[in-house]
């Protein structure tokens, strides 16, 4: 009964009842059937609300268990702070000093390459030229000879020549290179084992430098030193296959017959093959002149015993 | 052998000096445009061999 009357009360101020506790009371013990009815759906009601309080209830503790979730937050703490461990090792592997280093090597390793790629470079260009040089100088040529037959590259193959543009009235220069063009030609014959050289004097002066002529001016030098000469054309021909550069000097009024011609004083090395080889300017010695044409016939020679076994 | 002191006596009577200087004359720009005849041809050495003739006119030469 007591426990009745609590709830009593308590649906009472739920339901917001401003009468006081006695009067409740009172309506208890004077109450009739249908009174009765309006506490029963009171009572329903209370026990409704009862229940909505307790879910909330278990809402609550359900929240305040909330506390339990921590070690699953640490799972996920332990995730993060094993993901920066890792960044902050490869850190390590990947830091600044690494990357110069890097960069230094690669740059160093391209630099050398572009280095050799240019010293190839080079070597080729040199190589280029060199035979570009060769292959425009020289070549066939045919002149009269001492015996007043032509003569030329043809009949003369398979010798070495050295050779010298001239004229008989050059007053200086012309008997100096002469002599020492044969004086080069004794040097390396009086060698053992010597190839021999023949020497060759080739007129530029057509007009006054006959066949006599030629013939007495050359062996005034040497028994071997061939002498040739020839017509305007032909002798102008030659002179350009060898890039020879000849003009008439000046004539006096006394003489007309009495000229100097201005030529390049120039010797012509030429293999046994007829091709240019060499030449030598007019500063340079016997001695030495000699010197580099032993060194280019042995040359020539290992040249010659490649090809050879090339071909065996 | 005689010959050769009666061409130079000849030439000695006619002129001597012009002749040994002609071909001794301007030794540098000779050798410079023999150089360049040798290795480019006579037709690239115009103004070598243009530079030539005016030193050796300077000389006294008739070119």
């Amino acid at each position: 009964m007591l426990r009745t009357v609590s709830l009593a009360c308590s649906t009472a101020n739920l339901c917001k009842n401003t009468k006081p506790v006695w009067t409740l009371a009172s309506a208890a013990r004077f109450s009739d059937k249908n009174k009765g009815d309006d506490l029963e759906t009171d009572l329903q009601k209370d026990l409704k609300k009862l229940n909505e309080i307790l879910k909330t209830g278990i809402t609550e503790t359900e929240t305040t268990s909330s506390p339990k979730e921590p070690p699953v937050d640490k799972n996920f703490m332990n995730f993060r702070k094993q993901a920066e461990q890792e960044a902050f090792q490869r850190s390590s592997i990947f830091n600044w000093k690494t990357v110069l280093g890097t960069f230094a090597v690669g740059g160093t390793c391209l630099a050398a390459l572009f280095y050799i790629k240019k010293i190839r470079l080079d070597e080729r260009e040199k190589h280029r030229k060199q035979t570009a040089g060769k292959a425009r100088i020289g070549g066939e040529w045919e002149l009269m000879n001492t015996d007043g037959k032509m003569e030329g590259s043809q009949e003369l193959r398979g010798n070495w020549l050295l050779m010298y543009f001239g004229f008989t009235n050059c007053p200086d220069i012309c008997p100096d290179e002469i002599e020492k063009m044969v004086k080069v030609v004794e040097i390396i014959e009086a060698k053992k084992d010597a190839t021999p050289i023949v020497p060759v004097f080739i007129s530029v002066d057509p007009e006054r430098d006959s066949v006599a002529r030629v013939k007495e001016y050359c062996s005034e030098f040497s028994n071997k030193l061939r002498g040739f000469t020839g017509t305007t054309e032909q002798v102008n021909k030659v002179a350009k296959t060898f890039r020879v550069y000849h003009s008439q000097g000046p004539r006096t009024n006394k003489q007309e017959d009495d000229y100097i011609v201005d030529h390049t004083v120039i010797m012509y090395l030429i293999d046994p093959s007829g091709q240019f080889h060499d030449y030598y300017g007019q500063n340079r010695k016997a001695e030495e002149i000699a010197n580099v044409i032993e060194m280019k016939v042995l040359k020539y020679q290992a040249q010659n015993r490649k090809s050879l076994l090339n071909l065996f | 052998m005689p010959a050769e002191p009666q061409k130079s006596t000849e030439a000695g009577s006619v002129a001597p000096e012009k002749k040994l200087k002609a071909c001794c004359a301007c030794p540098e720009t000779k050798r410079v445009r023999d150089a360049c005849i040798i290795e480019n041809g006579e037709e690239k050495c115009g103004k070598l061999i243009e530079a030539h003739k005016a030193c050796m006119r300077a000389a006294g030469f008739n070119i």
